[in-house]
């Protein structure tokens, strides 16, 4: 499998009165071509930042250093015009809250129909009836009239699969999702999970998933990067980082969650709490919270490296002393 | 649905042009002033007062006169000036004309400098031309009509000569009493369109309008201003008012031969039925913008539409 994003040593600073956020610290990602990815995180760790940060569609008080090369261009040196070229037809992009994610005063059509305006999409029938097909193929009921329709009409989980209809008319090589099943309840986030693993297998679409929830990601991901605040600390196929988990947080992470079955042991809380952003940690970001850190934790940032097979962690307990 | 909405809105019109009629008739008749003594100068003997007033009805109750004011304006009668001895109908017929033209002309004004200044100063938000409309605004906001029309006749008239300053002529005497009319309402115009557009520009949907791939003209004049443009919509027709108010100032100043100034003197000679006749023209006119101001909510916003 190719390699379709590629991102290499990214920071992602934000201008604030109270000082600067340091957001993202060195992220290091590879999303190979066809793969679910799973990015996961707690909330605020920067994970939709990196998502905006590849589309370019952060505020301006936001400074991007780093590389992010999408099929051999890197998107933070492009020309605005091409990048709008990038956005919508190569890259989509789906948000986490449907209902404010469609703009209220236009018909679903209308905001469907840009797509094929401004990208210029090959039309076999009129620009309607591949709407109302794109919205049969998302399983929207009544496709004819629901086109017609405002999205304040729609249910948040038909106004969801509107916009995947939407990200799906130029048939794009990557998806980013952006915790898009967050704000539904659980049988619709079920539907909405399912419906992207099919697009996957019939449009062999990329999807950058980002989410804060480990029970979709077990159902849906390949792979997983697993980030805490700002940096990457374990990427590895998904059945590795529930089996395997090498990072401490990681490995805390997975302690915490519930089984589905009744088991002895209370769940268990990382200990501490996410740090401030303003003032990061030095090193290695989760060493104040961390059991085993020592001296060389706060010292430098580890570097992340490959230490079985496909599964790579960031940190200087695992890997050649893994097992002292 | 729609259909019902706009019928019924429509009779809730009737309750207040009818306060609106029942104001302009008392008021003022509560203002000291006798039109009697007015029209037969100082040296009329109570006698003749008495009879003038009698013969003008002004010696009937209140409610009486105002039941029979009623009664006419049914029938599309003004009643007759007491002053100039005409109908009334006479007198604002000529006028009204000048007056729609003079406040036609700002309003259009305010809203094509108005928005445009509003987007500029949004989508520059915090730069320099965006404070430079900011102050601007702030200033011609607090300038009172008259100071601003005496203002722009000195510059354009007296200094410059390259405008009329008085009277009623070519389209270019319209020109500085419009802008005089128009530049208070630009300037509120122009900082609502900014705060709604801020507003709009940081909404989801925006960001998705960009993620698609639209270009920036389509995000700012499509996905953002229709939105930014409906909490600006009533003020649209609610500034309709605030506009025949400055009229009447900005006429004078002007000598604009419009309702406003028409209005002016007929308060002096307490010519009760002229100064009813266009209290209660402007007063409908306020009461029917805001229902316009209601109807074309329902238009631009489906959301509103859909609940009828």
């Amino acid at each position: 499998m190719g390699v379709i994003l590629k991102i290499e040593d990214l920071y992602v600073d934000f201008k604030t009165e109270r000082g600067l956020v340091k957001a993202i610290d060195g992220v290091t990602l590879e999303v190979k071509e066809g793969e679910v990815l799973a990015l996961i995180g707690e909330t605020g760790c920067g994970k939709s930042t990196i998502s905006k940060a590849i589309m370019r569609l952060l505020p301006k008080n936001a400074t991007v250093r780093g590389k992010i090369i999408y099929k051999g261009k890197n998107l933070l040196e492009l020309p605005e015009s091409e990048m709008r070229k990038i956005r919508g037809k190569e890259i989509g992009m789906i948000f986490q809250d449907p209902l404010t994610s469609l703009n209220p005063v236009f018909t679903v059509s209308n905001q469907m129909e840009e797509m094929f305006k401004i990208h210029k999409l090959p039309t076999r029938k009129s620009i309607f009836e591949e709407i109302v097909n794109l919205l049969k193929i998302v399983r929207i009921p009544d496709a004819e009239s629901r086109a017609k329709s405002y999205p304040f009409e729609l249910s948040g989980g038909m106004r969801q699969r509107v916009m995947v209809a939407m990200m799906l008319s130029s048939n794009p090589s990557l998806l980013i999702a952006d915790e898009p099943t967050t704000a539904l309840d659980v049988t619709i986030q079920a539907q909405i999970m399912n419906l992207m693993l099919e697009l996957k297998r019939n449009f062999n679409t990329t999807i950058l998933l980002i989410t804060h929830n480990p029970g979709v990601v077990a159902e849906i991901a390949d792979r997983v990067a697993v980030m805490y605040a700002g940096q990457i600390v374990e990427v590895a196929p998904v059945k590795e980082v529930f089996d395997n988990p090498l990072h401490p947080y990681t490995r805390s992470l997975m302690r915490a969650l519930p089984k589905g079955h009744k088991t002895e042991r209370e769940l268990e809380n990382i200990l501490g709490r996410v740090p401030n952003l303003l003032t990061p940690p030095p090193g290695c970001r989760f060493h104040p919270r961390c059991p085993f850190a020592d001296e060389r934790c706060t010292g430098g940032k580890p570097e992340i490296k490959e230490v079985e097979p496909g599964h790579f962690v960031a940190c200087y307990k695992v890997g050649g002393t893994r097992n002292e | 649905m729609k259909k019902q909405l706009i019928i019924r809105k429509f009779f809730s019109l009737l309750l207040p042009i009818f306060v609106v009629s029942v104001f302009s008739f008392s008021l003022l008749h509560l203002i000291p002033g006798d039109p009697a003594r007015y029209i037969l100068g100082d040296f009329a003997t109570p006698q003749q007062l008495a009879q003038l007033r009698h013969q003008l009805g002004l010696d009937r109750p209140l409610y009486v006169q105002y039941i029979s004011w009623m009664v006419k304006l049914a029938h599309g009668d003004f009643g007759t000036s007491l002053v100039a001895n005409v109908p009334v109908s006479e007198l604002i017929k000529g006028r009204l004309s000048f007056t729609l033209k003079l406040t036609g002309t700002a309003w259009i004004l305010a809203w094509i400098f108005g928005i445009s200044f509003g987007i500029i100063s949004a989508t520059k938000k915090h730069s320099l031309i965006d404070y430079g409309i900011t102050t601007l605004a702030v200033f011609f906001m607090s300038m009172p009509y008259f100071w601003l029309g005496l203002m722009l006749m000195l510059i354009f008239g007296v200094k410059l000569g390259i405008l009329p300053i008085s009277g009623p002529g070519t389209w270019k005497n319209l020109i500085l009493p419009a802008f005089t009319l128009g530049l208070p309402q630009i300037a509120v115009i122009a900082r609502l369109t900014r705060a709604n557009m801020l507003d709009v520009l940081e909404k989801d949907y925006i960001t998705t309008a960009k993620a698609k791939g639209l270009p920036d003209t389509l995000v700012i004049y499509k996905h953002a201003l229709r939105n930014a443009m409906i909490p600006l919509i009533t003020y649209m027709f609610l500034q309709i008012p605030w506009l025949f108010g400055g009229a009447v100032v900005t006429e004078t100043v002007f000598a604009w031969p419009g309702m406003g100034s028409l209005l002016i003197t007929a308060i002096f000679q307490r010519d009760y039925p002229v100064v009813q006749a266009i209290v209660l023209i402007i007063g409908t006119l306020t009461v029917i913008a805001n229902f316009l101001a209601d109807i074309t909510y329902t238009i631009i916003d489906p959301r509103i539409r859909a609940m009828g």
